[in-house]
């Protein structure tokens, strides 16, 4: 009954918050009030001049989207002057106004981890570090690229939000980011309250909200994703500094000013006295969500009252014809070493309840750990109760190793394809005979054992699936060295077994044994059988065997002494003695068979201890054949392959390289060139380039000078002939006369040309000569 | 062919034959146990007599429970006195001089059949031996290459061994033993290659496929014959067979000459036929009761073994319990008697563990009683439920056979008026119809007529008298049958389960008296 009063006191305080945010006057009183502590972190500085222009200038489009977005603000003022600002066009990290919708990126990824939105979001809260606003209350003044909080790997939510929000919709997500209003220990992310993710088994508590003084006023930016695009069956809101999924009816969610999106912007206007829980995610319906650029079909569905909010035509006009200009942000690119070190500097700590979370990235940690799970006794992460770890491309396929402080066992978890079939191996040393429980992948083993628990004094198997029905054996050992039957010294006598078995449809049930126990040292027998139906007495047959020296003097060593026999329900007193005789028989020999099988289990154990000890003294981790970063051997491959195919494609480029070839090998000249040489083989190439235009110009003016000795000769023999030629020989000349001219003319041109051009070709190639890595150590000053 | 025997003593199996071979078997324990203890023949699983000059099978009737005998190369003629060895799996009669397969027919779990080096000349009576899996018939006189379709029959034949028969000769062999016997996987101990299989089915194609139709419909039908016979013992079990259309009323009809007489006279058609919808509508209805009813009956009967069985189990876990706590510690127990450092402290012990021997004993005696007790009202509960589900059966099959009496009576009503009406018309010739001589003979009086119709009509009314009455006395057997086998259960329940009690005290009083204690010190 008190908490539930607390809850409502809590509730009023939430409303009396809201209503003060709702009343916008009290604000400025507030921001007086905001306490010293809130430290006011500015924003990291930022390198921009390797940043594209987009980054640094607006385009007349975008110009003209401020200007829309500047006179939407102001009706929005003028209509709701009690409301905060909205967040409409901050600076961009070259100080350059941008509209927020055009921050948006969408970007798909080529990860298929970051197809789906938990990817994505846990991916975005590992990969950057939060920075807390500048001030808690007051929206941010600048809202930088996701390109850039991408490679500085830190960014406040709204830079978080973004990110976020750009690789969603990219992956096809209905998503948008959210300005709105938060608790403290989502807005600072706090999750020292909040049980661990692996550790919430049992309903999470609810902790009592502490009093606190900027309640609802918090800013905070998240990611919205509605519900229909990607087969999302319901609305809900992702926290971009946690990366965890929320409802919209979220308590810990207090209010929404806007969302947006790469195509819009949109003025919540609904009530957010009661946080988030009533609000209605139609942002088609306009009483509830105002929209920036409206787009034409909705405009004649808005309400008569709202339509005032535009007082002139030209406006309607405006927004209506405007689409939201491309985002001026270059596309979001993550690197495959970017993403597999996931994490900043490769490494995350997260403090839960009770709890330390710390992460790596694979291959970070030569053991292989990718994370680590403390959890303590008490709230002040001291007292540690247990660790877990995780392990990734481990080569002895270890993934997970539990460490209990207090019994100070050690359980490490395989995956399926250890040697032996182990699962799990339960230890305080990996020494021998210091208690061992050790889990098999029963299925894949031929004998079916499911688990083996070894102590210095006893071992207990369990199997599953066997044929012969057997499920438990259990074997007592004696001290080593009080044993007075033929065993090696090195191994514990065996002083009893006992097995288990399932009872076995086929046979009847007083023929089929459910326990039957071996003891070794009394050297009996002892069968206990299935209960037969309704029965409540189980049929008992107890042999003593002889020693086996009597039966091979073939002495009588089987008589009614020897066996005494219950037989439940039942006035004989079983079968004949030559059946016990038989069945004497077979399990002598099954004793021996089962003597046999636990030294073999008890050999088993000795080798996996050595191989997990060999293992454990020299982890190794393996690298996936698809994993091209890691993979080197892969990659030389590649890279070989790559550059096979580079020699082929690019022989002329290659060609190109080598110009300087035949004057330095005239030269003499190997790797290092002194500057004797290096000037020589400038010169050397300047009169050879020389002789080469030389010889072109020559060529052609050699060309041209023929052509014209043609067309004199030609003329010539027109001029005599002139009388007797046909029409079609005159023709004939005429057409090659214009055709000579034609030619001759082209030569021309070309000679001209090559004349203007060989000076500057000449210092061309004299320029490059000095660029030339070759040479330009000695002729860099000249 | 005796002179072939001319060097050997011709053997029959007899008792000394068959003791020698068991003796020959056994080791030296065994013996000793045997000559103490005797020997059943019916233990026995496995008989070899191989190499034995056996000439007549005989004196193997006893061996019940013989799953393999090996009578191979011996001198047999015929296969004779093997019919009682009903469990046999192996039979071995190759090498001898059989001519004619027979009297296997009842070795119906034989999978493994070898006849090789024979000389049979003829595959037959080997219908029943449908486990037949492996079948060795090689060396022999087979001839006919076509009589390898009847190993059709056999479906889990996977080996089968025909070489050195004549038929082998055969160039079409090999294809069309593969072509007919397509589960082959080995003939004459080669794997069959699935390329010859391919080409086997190329082949005789046409051979098959007609084969394959045959045998198709032959298993339609049975299975509708099994099906519908399956139905009719479902409805036999709700006492209502051939209930369902018209076969009683058809039935009332054929035992009586009169009515079919009568059945010419006008306007009696129109009458038969309305009677005719009536009385089948009434009797569908009487059959659906009669399948709803069983329905009910069965849901009470189980309903009841339910009850009783959670009683019981129940009971069952409660002295288990017990006897497990018992025996827990009584091996500890035994011990410390045995080891007791004096007689007095051990006779004490001894002494004591009696005690809780009976404490035992009573304790699951009353818990017996206890059942028992419970299980009496349980079982007086089902009688009365029974006998109420039985008696509302009664009435209500009464109730219909009833309506139909009616509807008999209506009918006979109508039918003496269209007789005494046509007599009239007849006496008048007012009849406008010629009618059969044998009914013509009935239209002499009034009295003929109406003799004629309560004829006809008492053999119906007796008809539908003794279906009911077949259907009461089934009920009623139906009623005392369930319940007397209820409270017999209940009974050699409670014998077995004291029995077992008592059974069970002996024994662990029977282990304390085994122990040794220490001596009385003088």
């Amino acid at each position: 009954m008190d908490a539930l009063e607390e809850k409502e006191e809590d509730e009023q305080t939430v409303e009396e918050k809201l209503g003060s945010l709702a009343v916008s006057d009290d604000l400025q009183d507030v921001e007086t009030k905001v306490p010293v502590e809130q430290d006011c972190v500015p924003k990291h500085s930022v390198d921009v001049s390797q940043l594209p222009s987009s980054y640094k200038t607006n385009s007349p489009k975008e110009k003209q989207l401020l200007h829309i977005a500047d006179h939407f603000l102001q009706q929005y003022i003028h209509l709701c002057p009690n409301r905060k600002p909205l967040f409409l066009h901050p600076v961009n990290e070259c100080g350059v106004e941008k509209f927020v919708s055009t921050t948006v990126r969408p970007t798909l990824l080529p990860y298929t981890e970051l197809y789906d939105w938990d990817g994505c979001a846990s991916f975005v809260s590992d990969y950057l570090v939060m920075e807390p606003l500048e001030c808690p209350i007051t929206l941010p003044s600048s809202l930088y690229s996701p390109t850039t909080t991408l490679k500085h790997q830190r960014g406040n939510c709204f830079d978080f939000s973004v990110l976020l929000c750009s690789m969603l919709i990219g992956a096809g997500y209905d998503a948008y980011c959210v300005q709105g209003y938060a608790i403290l220990e989502i807005c600072t992310l706090d999750e020292t309250q909040e049980l661990c993710p692996l550790l919430r088994k049992p309903p999470e508590e609810a902790g009592k909200p502490k009093h606190e003084p900027l309640h609802g006023l918090r800013v905070h930016a998240w990611v919205l994703v509605l519900s229909g695009k990607r087969q999302v069956p319901e609305t809900f809101f992702i926290n971009p500094f946690t990366g965890n999924r929320h409802n919209t009816t979220d308590k810990r969610f207090l209010g929404i000013e806007s969302v947006w999106n790469h195509r819009n912007y949109w003025v919540n206007m609904q009530d957010c006295r009661h946080g988030c829980k009533d609000l209605i995610f139609d942002l088609r319906d306009a009483t509830c969500w105002e929209i920036m650029l409206s787009e034409s079909n909705h405009l004649q569905l808005l309400p008569k009252e709202k339509e005032e909010l535009f007082d002139s035509d030209t406006v309607r006009e405006k927004r209506m014809s405007f689409d939201m200009p491309p985002s001026w942000v270059v596309p979001i690119r993550i690197s495959p070493r970017q993403f597999e070190m996931r994490y900043y500097q490769g490494k995350k700590t997260t403090l839960y309840s009770k709890a330390k979370l710390k992460k790596w990235a694979p291959y970070l940690n030569g053991n292989g750990l990718v994370q680590r799970l403390t959890i303590y006794a008490g709230p002040d992460y001291t007292d540690a109760v247990e660790v877990r770890e995780w392990f990734e491309n481990r080569e002895d396929i270890l993934v997970r190793r539990e460490v209990n402080k207090q019994t100070q066992l050690t359980t490490d978890y395989f995956s399926k394809g250890h040697s032996l079939c182990l699962k799990a191996h339960t230890y305080k040393l990996l020494e021998p005979k210091t208690g061992h429980t050790m889990e098999f992948y029963s299925e894949a083993r031929v004998d079916g054992l499911q688990k083996r628990v070894e102590t210095a004094t006893e071992m207990t198997e369990y199997f599953m699936g066997r044929d012969d029905f057997l499920y438990l054996r259990h074997v007592d050992f004696g001290k080593q060295g009080e044993e007075t039957q033929r065993t090696d010294m090195n191994s514990k006598p065996i002083m009893q077994i006992k097995e288990c078995f399932h009872r076995n449809p086929e046979k009847p049930a007083d023929e089929d044994v459910a326990e039957c126990i071996f003891l070794i040292t009394e050297e009996d027998i002892h069968l206990t059988y299935h209960l037969k139906d309704k029965y409540i007495t189980a049929s008992k047959k107890l042999f003593h065997k002889l020693p086996e020296r009597a039966s091979e003097e073939h002495e009588v060593f089987m008589s009614l002494e020897a066996c005494t026999t219950y037989q439940a329900g039942s006035f004989e007193k079983g079968k004949s003695l030559f059946h016990l005789y038989n069945l004497l028989k077979e399990l002598t020999a099954k004793e021996k068979w089962v003597k046999e099988e636990v030294r073999q289990s008890e050999a088993e154990v000795l080798t996996i201890l050595k191989i997990r000890q060999t293992e454990e003294a020299n982890i190794k981790l393996s690298v996936p054949i698809y994993n091209r970063e890691r993979n080197k051997e892969r990659r030389r491959q590649q890279e070989a392959m790559e550059s096979t195919v580079k020699d082929e494609l690019l022989g002329q480029k290659k060609q190109d390289l080598h110009y300087l070839a035949p004057f330095l090998i005239r030269n003499g000249c190997t790797d290092k060139l002194n500057k004797v040489q290096a000037l020589r083989a400038r010169d050397d190439c300047l009169t050879d380039f020389k002789h080469h235009l030389t010889y072109r110009i020559n060529l052609i003016q050699a060309h041209l000078e023929k052509a014209v000795e043609e067309l004199q000769k030609r003329h010539l023999w027109f001029q005599e002939n002139k009388n007797q030629l046909s029409t079609k020989e005159k023709d004939d000349y005429l057409s090659s006369c214009s055709e000579s001219m034609f030619h001759i003319n082209v030569l021309e041109q070309r000679l001209n040309r090559e004349k203007q051009m060989a000076p500057q070709k000449y210092l061309a190639l004299k320029d490059k000569l000095c660029m030339d890595p070759h040479l330009a150590e000695h002729l860099g000053y000249i | 062919m005796s002179h072939l025997y001319e060097n050997i003593e011709p053997n029959t199996i007899d008792d000394e034959l068959v003791q020698k071979v068991l003796e020959e078997e056994r080791t030296e324990d065994m013996k000793k146990i045997v000559r103490r203890e005797g020997f059943n023949l019916k233990d026995l699983k496995e008989l070899q007599l191989s190499f034995r000059n056996i000439l007549q099978i005989a004196n193997l009737w006893q061996f019940e429970n013989l799953t393999k005998l090996q009578l191979d190369n011996n001198i047999i003629e015929k296969i004779e006195g093997l019919e009682s060895l009903v469990h046999l799996v192996w039979l071995d009669l190759s090498f001898n001089n059989i001519e004619v397969i027979e009297g296997l027919g009842t070795l119906v779990k034989l999978q493994d059949l070898s006849l090789y080096s024979n000389r049979i000349s003829k595959i037959e009576n080997l219908d029943t031996l449908q486990e037949l899996q492996i079948f060795s018939i090689g060396k022999n006189n087979l001839t006919t290459l076509e009589d390898v379709v009847y190993f059709r029959r056999f479906k889990h034949l996977r080996t089968l061994n025909l070489a050195g028969n004549p038929l082998c000769d055969d160039k079409r062999y090999m294809l069309y033993v593969v072509a007919h016997v397509p589960k082959l996987v080995y003939l004459d101990f080669k794997l069959v290659r699935d390329s010859t299989r391919e080409e086997a089915v190329l082949q005789y194609q046409y051979h098959i496929e007609p084969l394959e139709q045959e045998e198709a419909e032959a298993l339609a039908q049975l299975e509708d014959k099994q099906a519908k016979q399956k139905e009719l013992e479902c409805h036999k079990t709700a006492f209502v067979e051939y209930l369902n259309g018209s076969f009683l009323f058809d039935s009332m009809f054929a035992e009586d000459t009169e009515a079919a007489k009568l059945a010419c006279l006008p306007g009696v058609d129109d009458l038969l036929q309305a009677y005719r919808e009536e009385f089948v509508s009434v009797c569908e209805s009487l059959f659906n009761y009669g399948l709803k009813e069983h329905e009910n009956r069965e849901a009470e009967v189980s309903h009841f073994y339910e009850c009783l069985n959670e009683v019981l189990t129940a009971n069952q876990q409660e002295g288990r319990k017990r006897i497990l706590e018992f025996e827990k510690q009584s091996k500890k127990r035994l011990e410390e008697i045995h080891n007791a450092s004096s007689y007095d402290i051990a006779e004490l012990k001894r002494a004591r563990y009696r005690e809780d021997i009976l404490q035992l004993s009573e304790a699951l005696m009353g818990l017996e009683i206890l059942i028992t007790n419970q299980l009496e009202e349980i079982l007086e509960e089902f009688k009365r439920n029974i006998a109420a589900v039985a008696s509302t059966f009664t009435e209500n099959v009464k109730g219909m056979m009833n309506q139909c009496r009616d509807l008999e009576n209506h009918h006979h009503e109508k039918l003496l008026e269209i007789s005494i009406t046509t007599l009239e018309k007849s006496l008048k010739n007012e009849l406008d119809m010629d009618l059969p001589a044998a009914v013509q003979t009935l239209l002499v009086d009034k009295n003929t007529i109406v003799n004629a119709v309560n004829a006809s009509h008492g053999t119906r009314l007796q008809s539908i008298d003794k279906r009911e009455s077949d259907l009461l006395s089934n009920i009623d057997q139906w009623q005392n049958s369930v319940t007397e086998k209820a409270f017999q259960n209940e009974i050699d329940r409670n014998r077995n389960r004291v029995k077992e009690i008592i059974l069970f005290i002996e024994n662990l009083q029977e282990e304390l008296d085994s122990i040794k204690i220490p001596e009385p010190t003088e």
